[in-house]
Parts: structure tokens; C-alpha cells; sequence
């Protein structure tokens, strides 16, 4: 069963809100694609297997399931079979379908499960719980009242050198499974939080504080690489 | 007045109901007066910006190849 979140809001802004926050704002707004506005039509269309019917789906959500296939780290040749898979799918159930849910979210549900099914084929894990729940990276930074004990170091040499790119990489790889996955579908295929806490199911708390600890441990290993310079 | 830790913590994590705008305007006025701070959201920014720049571009004809192989498989079947 495809769980439907209340996820009628979509990302409007990326990094810079303005006020120095790097989180996502969210405004409200319909979350409708091109295609749901008209879902009638073209659900009655595709099962007559409209092949324009089919195009419109096709052309509205394949760059969507195929980062998201990337996001959970499923090689790119295997996220389009996975894709493609998730089309056929959706075509033979669309009488389960019938509108219920939105388009894209039940798309989504699909590749979840195909990617379920993709692990499990080939004998992988699912992506397991970190195993430094509840460490703070950040506390002994800091003295009892909140103020920098240990302030952040000048990334600029490593940051605004052509290797950056290959460092940040790196470190990722070092990340635990699950913040390395979560850093992956928020910050670089650029997914919504609420979408990413749907995907994975776990609540948008956990989210926010694997999102937390992502991005400092990433940072910290940044640090660590030993890049720092004095002109930040 | 909120300290640079909860500076750090309100900055790095992602509320599920946002920030209130005090809380926002409160974050934007210590950043302005604290350059640890402003330097580690700075280099997060730039972090997250660097790894988008490493994303992988899905081919431009992913959804026609998608496409032609489901026509396929509908006229074969």
C-alpha cells in the first residue's frame, strides 16, 4: 500500500533563505503536476494505451524516479531498467491506481518497492540504522553556556581548490549508510525533505536530525582532511 | 538570545514545522554579529553547493529510450 503523504507543499527556495538558514523554506502552494490536472482524461487515456497518454507520464516523472533511483545508490544503467520497470508497473495496475493518490506519489511507492526488490535480488542489505545515534558531533565544540570552544577552521583553500568535488566525495563515502543516503537526496539530487522522510519512511524529525548530521560530519571530515587555510 | 550552539543546531537541522519568524530573524541577526557561525554556515552552503555541481546528468534522451522501450513491449505483448 503507497502511503499518501500531506505533502501538498513543494520546495521553493534552495539554499539561501535570505536570513542565513541553509533548511528549506516550504509555502504552501498545490503540488500538481501538469499531468494530475488532468488525471481524469489521462488515466482513461493510458488504459487505452494512449501512446501520447503514455509520452505525457513518461516525460513528466522519468528525471524524477531516475535521481531518486541514483539518490538510493542504484548504479545509472540499473536506474533506468528500474525506471522503466516502474512505468510498466504502473501500467498494470492502473485499475488500482483509479486516482487515489497523486501520480507522482504513487509512482514513488512503486520505485520504493522496485528498489526493495533490486536489493534483495541481489542480496543487499537494506540501508541499516547509524550506529552514532545520539552522538552530538558538535557538543564538545562548544563550552557549557553554547559559545565556540573550538571554532569551525577555514575550509577556503580546500573548498575553492579544483579537488574539492573529489574531497567532498570522499568524505561522503565515510558517512554512515543512512546520512550518506539522506545527504545524497537532499543536497544533491535536491529532493524535498518531506518527499526523502516518505521514501524512506521514517518520521520528518529523524530526517531533520540525519539531515543534521550529515552535513556537520561531512563538514568535519572536510576539517580533518587538513586543507585549511586563513582567508575564508 | 540564543547561543552559537543552538545557532548551529537550528541552522544545520531541518525543522518538519519550520522556523517561526523570530526564530529566523533571530538566526539572521547572530550570524551577522558572529563570524564562527557565519563561517560554518558559509562553508555548508558551499559544500552543498560543490556536491550538487558533482551530480551526474541523466542522458538528455532518458525519457524517449524509457518510452520507446515500453511502446515496444506494448506492441509485442
Amino acid at each position: 500500500m503507497v502511503r499518501n503523504p500531506a505533502d501538498n507543499t513543494r520546495r521553493t527556495t534552495t539554499e539561501d533563505a535570505g536570513d542565513g538558514t541553509i533548511s528549506t523554506s516550504h509555502v504552501p502552494q498545490p503540488y500538481l503536476s501538469a499531468c494530475d490536472e488532468r488525471s481524469g482524461a489521462l488515466l482513461r487515456d493510458l488504459g487505452e494505451r494512449n501512446p501520447e497518454a503514455l509520452a505525457t507520464v513518461v516525460r513528466d516523472h522519468t528525471r524524477d524516479l531516475y535521481r531518486v533511483a541514483i539518490g538510493m545508490g542504484i548504479p545509472a544503467q540499473d536506474a533506468e531498467d528500474l525506471v522503466h520497470d516502474v512505468f510498466l508497473t504502473f501500467l498494470q495496475t492502473l485499475d488500482h491506481f483509479a486516482g487515489r493518490a497523486r501520480l507522482r506519489t504513487w509512482l514513488w511507492g512503486i520505485l520504493r518497492n522496485k528498489i526493495h526488490e533490486y536489493r534483495h535480488a541481489r542480496g543487499r542489505q537494506e540501508v541499516e540504522l547509524d550506529n552514532d545515534a545520539g552522538l552530538d558531533l558538535m557538543a564538545p565544540r562548544f563550552d557549557a553556556r553554547g559559545r565556540w570552544l573550538r571554532p569551525p577552521a577555514d575550509l577556503h583553500r580546500l573548498l575553492n581548490s579544483a579537488l574539492a568535488g573529489t574531497a567532498i566525495q570522499s568524505c561522503l563515502q565515510r558517512l554512515p549508510p543512512r546520512q550518506r543516503l539522506i545527504f545524497r537526496l537532499r543536497e544533491i539530487e535536491d529532493l524535498d525533505t518531506r518527499e526523502i522522510c516518505t521514501l524512506l519512511d521514517i518520521s520528518a524529525t529523524h530526517c531533520g536530525v540525519l539531515i543534521h548530521r550529515a552535513r556537520l560530519r561531512l563538514r568535519d571530515c572536510l576539517e580533518r582532511a587538513g586543507w585549511t587555510g586563513n582567508q575564508s | 538570545m540564543k547561543t552559537c550552539q543552538e545557532i548551529v543546531s537550528l541552522v544545520t537541522t531541518e525543522s518538519p514545522t519550520g522556523e517561526t519568524m523570530w526564530t529566523r530573524v533571530s538566526i539572521g541577526l547572530h550570524l551577522r554579529l558572529c563570524t564562527h557561525c557565519s563561517r560554518l554556515v558559509r562553508q555548508l552552503k558551499q559544500i552543498a553547493r560543490i556536491s550538487r555541481a558533482t551530480r551526474e546528468e541523466p542522458s538528455p534522451d532518458l525519457e524517449e529510450r524509457i518510452l520507446y522501450r515500453l511502446l515496444k513491449k506494448d506492441r509485442l505483448e
